[in-house]
């Protein structure tokens, strides 16, 4: 190794450069994690939320004495890019859940769907029954997400209801009977009824789309502007999710930037200090004839060093913990956190970035006051 | 050739009483030789020295080292000059602490390569430490660590040598020892010894001296100045 490179200085100084490695490591830590945390349970939420309208649009009427014109039936099954129009008897808002995600909870209505339907839905949703069956009509049966099924302790054949969790608010008792896996969660009952598909489809219906990219039949119906219409589809729920994640954006970056300065501050003073006792060596390095570009240089590789490294060990430290929470805490509690996300991993890139930079700012106004003759003092 | 010309420097300028560190100081030093810079304490030895080093830019006058005027110089390039063709002794070794005493000759070079290595150890055998290259320094002797200095300022194979009372912290035996070494080595460079102790000073090939900023005389011993 080189005399001046930031191994030789690292591998001599190790309890000096210490207390920024550690700093560093517990900044990394906390940022990334809560990241991972933060985010990872939006994840969630958005798997009952963005995702059920990622590729599909639900719609129906709010006033039962005005049905869901037959141009608007006409105009979504005219449509190319529509496959799969199916009734939807609505939400029912009597059979709910709280799911609590690691980072908040939200609540989940029941989707009510004929039972011959249910089966083109996990299709178009990419649901895999990992266990069950499929409810029947009018059965009083229950499909729910494995996750579900995991954060109220529940298998195939028990029987839910109100009394089961303080978390189900369910105005009958239901028999589980299916389990399904996916990126979609969606509890689906078959209360239909004695309706009619036909008339149900003038109720509310589903439809999926052949390429979700291209959802130009919502604005269509949306342009129509007919009141009774409610349509639930990307753009909508979107926009609601979008409100709820800004504020939650600002706490992040609040955070981060709190973090930041705090370690700004306290590695900056540390380093001054560090810097103080390496006066010398730097003022001889100086006399020798080496620039202060160089010097100044030298410092900064030793600084964004010790952070890279804190940065490392972090990342590191966050994806074990969080894997072990996943293992022990969280997965068998229906909830998950992934251990890598693209985001926050480039937020926690920000601490070594600005921290070795803004850190040796008062170290770095000591250089041109170097000279041989701060030797002699 | 090292050319000083009607160099004066003075300090605390605008104000009432000025001191002149040096004044009318006029000095050619050519070839590879032993200079003496000689003077009691306050004399502006050290300063001609560092004056000369380019370290310390005079109040009026030039210094002219192979023609080319040192205070024109941008830092970066007087910085570049003093990495190739300066070495430095200065009276206390200042030695890198966290680093061995084989890094610390090397840094001028900042060289990890074996042909390195192997001038350092060699420059070390020769100033009779080489057994200590993997020393840190607090674990040598101050005679020891101003060997170390030394070889730091031999390494880079320097044209022109400054050693600013570069004995003053040794003993007379190492003294003597430090002196005798470099008496070898003045066949390859320009040495300037700036000391108050004239004993050291018995290889020397010319001896100034100085008095008040003034150069008082120049004692040319085995050659002409």
């Amino acid at each position: 190794m080189k005399p001046l490179s930031s191994y030789t200085y690292i591998k001599s100084n190790s309890k000096k450069v210490l207390p920024s490695f550690i700093c560093t490591i517990i900044s990394v830590f906390l940022i990334y994690l809560f990241g991972l945390l933060l985010f990872g349970s939006l994840a969630d939420i958005d798997k009952s939320s963005t995702n059920v309208v990622s590729k599909s649009t639900i719609l129906y009427t709010n006033d039962k004495s005005k049905p869901i014109s037959d141009k608007i039936i006409s105009d979504i099954k005219s449509d190319p890019n529509v496959k799969d129009v199916i009734p939807f008897l609505g939400m029912n808002n009597n059979t709910s859940f709280n799911y609590s995600a690691v980072f908040g909870s939200s609540s989940i209505d029941s989707f009510i769907f004929y039972s011959e339907d249910v089966g083109k839905i996990l299709k178009n949703f990419n649901l895999k029954l990992v266990s069950g069956t499929i409810p029947k009509d009018n059965a009083d049966e229950i499909l729910l997400p494995l996750e579900f099924t995991k954060q109220y302790k529940l298998k195939l054949g028990d029987y839910l209801n109100n009394v089961s969790s303080p978390d189900i608010h369910f105005n009958k008792t239901y028999k589980l009977v299916g389990i399904t896996k996916g990126e979609v969660w969606i509890p689906i009952v078959c209360d239909v009824g004695v309706i009619t598909r036909e008339d149900a489809l003038k109720v509310g219906m589903g439809f999926f789309f052949k390429d979700g990219t291209n959802m130009g039949i919502n604005d269509k119906i949306i342009a129509l502007k007919e009141k009774n219409i409610i349509i639930l589809d990307y753009k909508s729920i979107k926009e609601i999710m979008d409100q709820t994640q800004a504020s939650i954006n600002v706490l992040y970056i609040f955070l981060d930037i709190i973090i930041l300065l705090v370690l700004c501050i306290s590695l900056g003073n540390l380093n001054y200090i560090v810097f103080l006792g390496r006066k010398n060596e730097f003022a001889i390095m100086s006399t020798i004839g080496f620039t202060e570009s160089k010097l100044r240089r030298k410092l900064f590789i030793e600084n964004t060093t010790v952070c890279l490294i804190g940065f490392i060990v972090g990342i590191g430290l966050t994806t074990l913990t969080t894997e072990l929470l996943n293992i022990a805490v969280w997965q068998p509690n229906g909830q998950h956190i992934p251990v890598f996300r693209l985001d926050s991993f480039c937020v926690a890139l920000i601490i070594p970035a600005i921290v070795s930079l803004f850190s040796m700012v008062s170290s770095v106004r000591e250089f041109n006051k170097l000279s041989y003759e701060s030797l002699c003092n | 050739m090292l050319k000083i010309d009607n160099t004066n420097l003075i300090y605390d300028i605008g104000k009432e009483v000025q001191t002149y560190a040096l004044k009318n100081i006029n000095l050619t030093l050519e070839g590879n030789r032993m200079i003496g810079v000689m003077g009691p304490s306050g004399s502006g030895k050290s300063s001609l020295l560092y004056v000369m080093a380019g370290l310390k830019i005079p109040t009026s006058g030039t210094i002219t080292y192979n023609n080319t005027d040192l205070s024109k110089l941008t830092p970066k390039k007087a910085a570049e000059l003093r990495l190739k063709d300066f070495g430095f002794i200065f009276q206390r070794h200042f030695l890198i602490d966290y680093m061995t005493v084989l890094e610390n000759v090397l840094t001028p070079i900042n060289s990890d390569s074996m042909e390195g290595k192997l001038k350092a150890l060699n420059l070390l055998e020769r100033l009779k430490i080489g057994h200590l290259a993997n020393k840190k320094p607090f674990q040598l002797s101050g005679g020891q660590r101003q060997r170390v200095a030394i070889a730091r300022a031999l390494i880079n194979d320097p044209k022109v040598i400054f050693a600013d009372e570069l004995t003053a912290a040794l003993d007379h035996k190492s003294a003597k020892e430090v002196m005798d070494f470099l008496d070898e080595y003045k066949r390859k460079a320009l040495i300037i010894v700036v000391t108050h102790d004239p004993s050291i000073l018995e290889n020397a090939d010319d001896i100034v001296n100085i008095r008040d900023g003034v150069i008082v005389t120049v004692d040319s011993l085995k050659g002409v100045v």
